[in-house]
Order: C-alpha cells, then structure tokens, then sequence
C-alpha cells in the first residue's frame, strides 16, 4: 500500500509524540509518586498498589497538616527559610563578585609577574576551583570553619556557597561580557563616565539575560546542596536537604508520607523555576558548554 | 602571596583613546583593573588555597584521630598504601568508572535521540522541555529519596509493574539491597536525574546546525540516516565532546545519591571513590590517608579538566 507523503508526515509526527510521551512518563512519575504518596495514609502505603487518588485509596491531608501546621511545623519553617536565605543571598553574592571579575577578564590585560599568568590562565585557575570534587577539600574548610568560629552560622554558609559557585560565575559571564559590542562602553567613557560607572550603567543592563541564568543556576546549586550543608551545619544553619536525609534515616523505618510532603516543599521552588524561566535555566546549563 | 594577585598590565584592551591618557591616569586604570578582580581574587585565595596547602600536607602525615598519637610525618606512605594495598579504594573506582561510562553513554544516548525528536517539533517543544528538565533541577537529596521508595522490594512501584506485566510470575528484585542489581538501580538514578541535561546540550547544538546543510544532503539524495551520520553527527560531536567530559567531571563525584539511597552497599558494590574517601575521612577518620586520596582524585579530575578546557579553547579558536 502506497503511503502519501502527507500520511508519513503524520505518522512521523504521531511517532515523535508517543516517545516523548514515554519519556515524560519515566521522568515525571517519581514525581508524581511523590505526591500520591504525601497524601496517602500510611494504610494506604503499606497495602500494596495504589495509584490513583480516590479510585484506589481515599486521599488524606494528614501528613501536609502536620508538616505544615502540625508537630513538625517550627523545623520545617526554620530549614527552608534557611535554605532560602543562604541560597538567595550566596547567589547574589557570586553573581555580583564573579560578573566583576568576569568583566574585568574581557577589558583589562592582567599579568602575574611571579607566574607569568595572563588573562587565558586567570580564568582556567578560576574554573579549576569549580572541578574539585567537594568530599576532597571538605576538611580543610571544615578545619577553616571551626577556626573562623563559622561552623553552623548563615554567613559561614553563604561564604561556602558563595566561593562554591563563584568560579561558574566567572566563567560563564566572562562569555558573556565578551560577547557584547564594546562601542557604548567606549562612548561613555569618552564622555567621561568611570569604569565602573560604565560597568553598572551600561554593560550590567545589557546583560541582564545572562545575569538571571547565572543567578538561577546558582541559587539552584546552593539551594540543592546536601555535602556542604551536611558536613558544615548541624542545627542552627541546617537546611531543607538535611532535614529530608534526617528523616530518611529514621531507626523505626522511614516515614515515607511525611517524607513526601517535605521532599515536595524543598523541589517546589527549583520546579516552579523550571516550568515558569526554562529558557533562562537552558541557557544557564548550556552556555557553558556551547559558546 | 602578594605576587599571586593579577596586577594588570599597562596596555588596555581595545581602548586606544585611553591608552593616549596620561601616566597618572594609567596607574588609575590599573588599580581599577585590579578592584574589579579583588574580590573574587581574594575570595578564592582564601578559601581554596589554603584548603588545597593544608591537603598536600597532609598527604605525608599519619593522622589517626581515632587514636591518640600525635600527627606525624610519614613521606609517601599514604600514597603507597592507597595505590598498592588497598583493595577497596580500586574497587570504588571502578564502580566510580563503571557509572562514569554506563551514565554517561546510556544519557548521552538517549538523551541525543530526545533532543532529535524535540528538534522536529519546532516552538511546541518549550512545555516539554520544562517538563523534562524538572529531574536536573531538583535536589538529590529528594532525587535519592525517590528512588529508594520506588526500588523498595515491598511496598515500591516498581515491583508492583514488574509484577503486573509478568502476570505475578516474577515478583523483580530487591533493587537497592541485591548486589547484582545496586550498581543497576544507582546508574538509573542518575540516568533519570541526568539525561535532560545532555539532552539539552544537543538540542542546542541541533539548532545551530545550518539548515542549507540538510537542504544540500536532501537535493544530493542522502538517506535520513546517512544525513544524522554525516552531518549532523560531526557538527554536533565538540558540543557532545563537551557534554561528555562535564558528565564525566561530575560523576566522578557522584556522593549523594550513593549516601542516601544504598550508603555504598550491599557490601561495597555502590561505593564510589567520592563516597570512599568520605568513609575514609569521616568514619574511620584517618585524615592523612582521606588526604592520599583526595590528592590522587584531584590529579585525575585536573587531567579530564585540562582536556576538556583545552578542547574548548581549540574549538573557539582561542590558543
């Protein structure tokens, strides 16, 4: 039987939907069993099979109560303001410090006399610092820590975070910085306005697609941490993935409705980032890879 | 130290109406030049190198602070022992090399064919590539979390579908606790967190692919798959290049996951070199031998870093 071509389109394109299809299915369901399981009671988890709300078991509210409003309600507002803080200021913090240099990197010719390191140098030293694995310089920062008196503090955190990301800031605004025409820059500084003045005014606005990808991949990280967090808080400072590990390794066996509802309040912000700003986090992801 | 910080230059970059200012004017610029690096500069010297100093020192210590004898200096011992003794910590880089390659080759896989099929779809692909970016943006931590509900023998989904789909003959496994399937269950994990993010690299490179290309192959009468083998392929292999080698960089890592979802077991079949050297450090706290081998890993991940740096150079023609 002859196909038209306008049939083998569309079967190709029906093709294309069913394996896309399959894919969001794998990649969604863990989700999706996450929520099942925050509403279920803990009958419902323990009884076999049971997929769909309403159909094959009866939704409770039970564990959302007392994650929210209930017994576990002061820990849980405590660890994800932490969280917010620590990852919302430590971004900002990296973004500011590393756009700097990143910039500075594209205008300025450096030299390190003792080295004889140019601009090129500069920055592959700054991006090393990224490839470490963190388990390898964990305990000198542990050691620095408790020396700083910074062990379990927000500052000492966000000092971690901060450092943490900051070579990806360098690197990634550095391409972008040198990507952008330097003609404006160059008029105004003719006309008299200062370097930085240039930087704030002009090159900053121009920049502000590549400073929210920035911003977002390293709020991402810090909000997401669990090694640093794990090895350098124990109580005050301590954030949302610790808590869901702590509760994940509970004696009397995990609990998981409980663990469900907090494991949804920690990814909700990195979910709602993904699905409202995509192309800014695409970007983010992607710009170090392609220029 | 104070050699280590940039001092830029006299020569500005691009800006011949500066370059004509005066000699005041230069000394200026320079310490412009230098307040914009400072704090970057200062930051990472505070925070890495001594870190790094204090690690290499270590490397030659004997530092048990299980016991109580005092640090003492033992030469290459440490190094010795971790490369010609030690059993486990060749074991835990092989299981770290076989996620490397089985994650890095199932993802990069898959993830090119996804990125092909949302390539046809034009602008209707943005909600799905939302959708499936969720896994790369969520915490491990929840990732790792997940995935042992999922796998648990009793009560997960998993075997529940496994038993359903062979009619209740087979019940599948103890996922996490069977040593032939762990190793298994954790390259999954990584594949399901990992996967959108070669994805992603792909697609990128897909669009910047020239459409005269698949234009010309088609008039020369190219089959699709010869198209894929000699076009698109080569066009897209420094972007997977690099893809490859930030996967590779990154699993070498891999410690989460393996700390909460097997905690390195059954016996040690999950341990990677990441979870090792915690092992090492934190359990056994014997910090001159964690030392050993963090150095070692830093040498291996320098190496996978200067290739993958250099590459990137060579590709924007920057050498």
């Amino acid at each position: 039987m002859q196909m038209s071509m306008r049939q083998s389109q569309r079967l190709k394109l029906g093709l294309t939907y069913v394996l896309l299809a399959l894919w969001a299915i794998f990649c969604l369901f863990p989700i999706y069993w996450l929520i099942i399981t925050s509403v279920k009671l803990p009958i419902a988890v323990f009884q076999g099979p049971r997929y769909l709300p309403w159909i094959d078991f009866q939704p409770s509210l039970h564990a959302w109560q007392d994650v929210l409003f209930g017994r576990f309600q002061d820990e849980v507002a405590r660890r994800w303001t932490n969280s917010a803080i620590m990852a919302t200021s430590s971004a900002a913090l990296a973004v500011v410090i590393g756009s700097m240099a990143g910039y500075a990197l594209t205008r300025f010719q450096y030299f390190v006399p003792g080295l004889k390191w140019r601009n090129n140098d500069l920055a592959f030293w700054i991006i090393s610092q990224r490839m470490l694995p963190p388990v390898v310089i964990i305990l000198p920062y542990i050691i620095m820590f408790r020396f700083l008196r910074l062990i379990d503090t927000h500052a000492g955190m966000i000092l971690a975070y901060t450092v943490f990301n900051l070579p990806f800031v360098v690197w990634i605004m550095r391409d972008f910085f040198a990507g952008l025409p330097i003609d404006l820059e160059e008029s105004a500084l003719i006309d008299g306005a200062s370097r930085f003045q240039a930087f704030t005014r002009i090159v900053l606005p121009l920049s502000t697609p590549g400073l929210i990808a920035t911003y977002l991949f390293c709020l991402m990280f810090a909000w997401n941490d669990y090694l640093f967090a794990l090895m350098l808080t124990f109580s005050r400072a301590s954030t949302m993935p610790m808590y869901v590990a702590g509760m994940g390794s509970q004696s009397y066996g995990p609990q998981w409705w409980y663990l469900s509802a907090l494991s949804l309040l920690t990814i909700a912000p990195m979910i709602l980032i993904a699905l409202l700003v995509e192309r800014y986090i695409t970007r983010g992801l992607v710009v170090g890879a392609i220029k | 130290m104070r050699d280590r910080v940039a001092i830029p230059q006299g020569g500005p970059a691009g800006y011949p109406g500066e370059a004509r200012r005066s000699a005041s004017g230069r000394s200026r610029r320079r310490s412009v030049a230098i307040l914009f690096v400072l704090p970057a500069a200062l930051t990472l010297l505070a925070i890495t190198v001594f870190p790094l100093i204090y690690e290499l020192r270590l490397v030659f210590m004997s530092w048990e602070l299980t016991t109580n004898a005092p640090a003492r200096f033992v030469g290459l011992q440490n190094l010795i022992r971790v490369l010609s003794q030690d059993g486990r910590f060749w074991t835990s880089m092989r299981v770290t090399a076989i996620l490397m390659i089985g994650g890095v080759a199932i993802q990069l896989s898959i993830g090119t064919g996804l990125a092909l099929l949302l390539n046809r779809l034009g602008s209707r692909r943005t909600l799905l590539v939302s959708l499936f970016l969720i896994p790369v943006m969520i915490a491990p931590v929840v990732a790792g979390f997940q995935f042992r509900m999922i796998y648990h023998d009793q009560f997960g989904p998993l075997n529940y579908v496994i038993e359903l789909l062979t009619f209740g003959q087979w019940g599948g496994f103890a996922w996490i606790a069977d040593p032939r399937v762990a190793l298994f269950s954790i390259l999954m994990t990584d594949v399901w967190q990992w996967t959108p993010f070669l994805m992603l690299i792909v697609l990128a490179g897909l669009q910047s692919v020239p459409v005269e290309l698949y234009e010309a192959a088609e008039v020369d009468g190219a089959s699709p798959w010869q198209t894929f083998w000699r076009v698109t392929v080569p066009l897209l292999l420094p972007v997977i290049i690099i893809g490859i080698l930030i996967r590779a960089m990154d699993s070498f890592k891999l410690f989460d996951i393996i700390y909460l979802v097997t905690g390195g077991g059954p016996g040690n079949v999950t341990e990677t070199i990441s979870f090792y050297t915690y092992l090492q450090g934190f359990k056994f706290f014997s910090l001159g031998y964690t030392a050993a081998m963090a150095f070692i890993q830093l040498i291996i991940i320098t190496l996978i870093a200067q290739f993958f740096l250099r590459f990137q150079r060579q590709q924007r023609g920057e050498v």
